[in-house]
């Protein structure tokens, strides 16, 4: 983990090296003096040599400092603090709608495997992945706020604002999972085990939730960080359809703006975040798996 | 006496099983013919502007309406297919690359060199790819060629772990040591013997991969960092409606129809190829 963590921050870190031009010159725009360029660069150490600026930068984020956004004028931890609540929130409501839509559609098509039933759920589960997040979203908002004033179209607060962007960000994640349910319960289903629960007389209620569906989780749960990760990257677009101040749609204006520090901030936050749900779900993976133990 | 079928043909006669794969090759053919033959199909110029005409409701003239610029919406789809596919196989094309080769390295050579590599992958997986994607067309500029581009080089982790994977478990068999006694060298068993025995995960992953390709596209074009104006491409044009999204429905409604159907397609392709290629979800 350590050696991914040191390669994530020298990624992040280059961003800003990696743009042609000066980026101070950039940030501060074209009409910027000499000596504000020159006071700004030296602010934020840039004439310093590049393995002192990258020393400079990792003591900086282990201290917490992630340094000031220049369009806000404000520490970027302050500006992540002041929006994280809403990523996640926002995040973690997919991943239950995505579970929700992916479990029964997945154990249906494995159990109706190869029947219409199956064909139906799967092209519908694969429906979700299949069309633009944001254009999912802006239908939702035609139907759901314009047409039928049913539930608001953006801010955040309260559980009415949550749907629609929740309903958005699930529907796509749903697919993978989905996939992966119907597969896993395939494999299952096969085994001997399967054919004993049944012999031994238990109803396919018992045979299919308890004894099945189980073992079938296991993969489910190895991919939570895989698709913590995809969800985290679709709420930047998402947050934009419905104007959700959030961290990806602070990194996606901070893109634009040029605020460096910001997106460098932002970046670094997610892929930690990241990090830790695939460590949390390595950890998991014992206690689900008895056969998985870790010395 | 009977010769068992091969891989080719175990796998075409469970896609020819699968109806959801079928039923996306068949939309695949339809967009590809629509593509080549555009000239022929389109009822008008993609480019052409017709201010008189503009925000037409669907109609018999328009089937689908016109845009903001009175250009027809059918005609600017029909091309657009264009620029969608052309995204999708390049951008695959990049990623297939850089990941076989990068996968097959590591697969093939193992210790340091594998554990390098794969810690580049792990690296490249704590980040969502379409902010690295984002990131790099801002830095970059919004082009086709930088889109393409952009893609391509955040997407090649998928190939690079399967073709590792398949090597891995290629390596010490016998036909693989058969070619290494017999003094042939690295590339040539990597790329004539290796290679062609993995090729089943690969294409699964290139089928997707397109799917995914054209999908980022729109997501790109939504933020405005996609194809430029005035090249027809659905994920523009889609992005293009969102702001008269409550005067004319049309403009971004039919785009993204398009895209879904086309995306839709290929999921179901893919799917259906790795289901098919799966040995234990055969019966």
């Amino acid at each position: 983990m350590i050696p991914v963590m040191i390669g994530v921050s020298i990624i992040v870190f280059s961003f800003m090296h990696l743009t042609p031009g000066d980026p101070v010159q950039i940030m501060l725009g074209e009409y910027a003096q000499p000596a504000e360029i020159e006071a700004m660069r030296e602010k934020l150490g840039l004439n310093d040599p590049l393995p002192l600026q990258y020393w400079n930068f990792v003591r900086n984020v282990l201290q917490g400092d992630l340094g000031d956004s220049i369009y806000y004028q404000q520490p970027v931890l302050t500006l992540i603090r002041q929006r994280i609540k809403h990523t996640f929130i926002l995040s973690l409501t997919s991943l239950f709608i995505s579970y929700l839509i992916a479990f029964p559609i997945g154990i249906i098509s494995a159990l109706k495997r190869n029947t219409w039933i199956d064909d139906l759920g799967m092209s519908f589960a694969l429906l979700g992945v299949s069309m633009p997040n944001f254009w999912l979203g802006m239908m939702l908002i035609l139907l759901f706020s314009l047409k039928w004033g049913l539930l608001p179209a953006t801010g955040v607060g309260s559980w009415q604002q949550l749907v629609l962007p929740a309903v958005t960000l699930g529907t796509s994640g749903a697919a993978l999972t989905t996939r992966l349910v119907r597969s896993s319960m395939l494999e299952v289903i096969g085994h001997d085990y399967i054919r004993t629960a049944r012999a031994k007389g238990l109803s396919e209620w018992k045979v299919i939730t308890k004894h099945a569906f189980r073992n079938a989780l296991i993969p489910v749960v190895t991919m939570i960080g895989i698709r913590l990760g995809f969800i985290l990257g679709g709420s930047v677009i998402t947050e934009k359809v419905f104007a959700r101040p959030g961290m990806g749609r602070l990194i996606v204006d901070s893109i634009f703006r040029r605020d460096y520090l910001v997106v460098q901030g932002v970046t670094l936050i997610i892929a930690f975040s990241i990090l830790v749900a695939n460590l949390c779900v390595d950890l998991l993976y014992g206690l689900i798996d008895p056969k998985i133990r870790y010395e | 006496m009977h010769s068992l079928p091969s891989t080719f043909q175990v796998v075409l006669h469970q896609l020819k099983k699968n109806r959801r794969a079928k039923v996306g090759l068949y939309i695949i053919i339809l967009i590809l013919i629509v593509a080549i033959g555009a000239p022929l199909l389109s009822p008008a110029h993609p480019e052409n502007i017709n201010l008189g005409a503009s925000l037409q409701a669907p109609s018999f003239q328009h089937w689908l309406g016109t845009d903001k610029l009175g250009r027809d919406i059918l005609s600017r789809i029909i091309y657009g297919s264009r620029v969608s596919l052309i995204v999708g196989v390049v951008a695959v094309g990049i990623s297939g690359i850089i990941g076989i080769i990068l996968g097959a390295i590591a697969g093939y050579f193992g210790k340091w060199a594998d554990h390098f590599i794969m810690r580049l992958v792990d690296i490249l997986l704590a980040f969502p790819s379409i902010l690295l994607a984002i990131t790099l067309v801002a830095v970059l500029g919004a082009s086709l060629w930088n889109v393409m581009l952009a893609i391509g080089l955040v997407s090649w982790v998928g190939y690079a772990r399967v073709v590792r994977g398949e090597f891995l478990s290629k390596r010490n068999q016998e036909f693989v040591l058969a070619a290494k006694t017999s003094g042939a060298s690295y590339f040539r068993i990597i790329f004539r013997h290796m290679l062609p025995n993995s090729m089943a995960p690969i294409i699964v992953m290139a089928t997707l991969g397109m799917a995914g390709a054209i999908i980022t596209e729109s997501s790109l074009s939504f933020l405005g960092l996609g194809v430029q104006p005035p090249t027809p491409s659905w994920g523009q044009m889609l992005s293009d409606g969102r702001t008269i999204m409550r005067q004319a429905w049309w403009v971004s409604t039919f785009p993204g129809l398009a895209i879904m159907i086309t995306v839709l397609a290929f999921n179901l392709l893919g799917d259906g190829l790795r289901d098919a290629m799966d040995p234990k979800l055969r019966n």
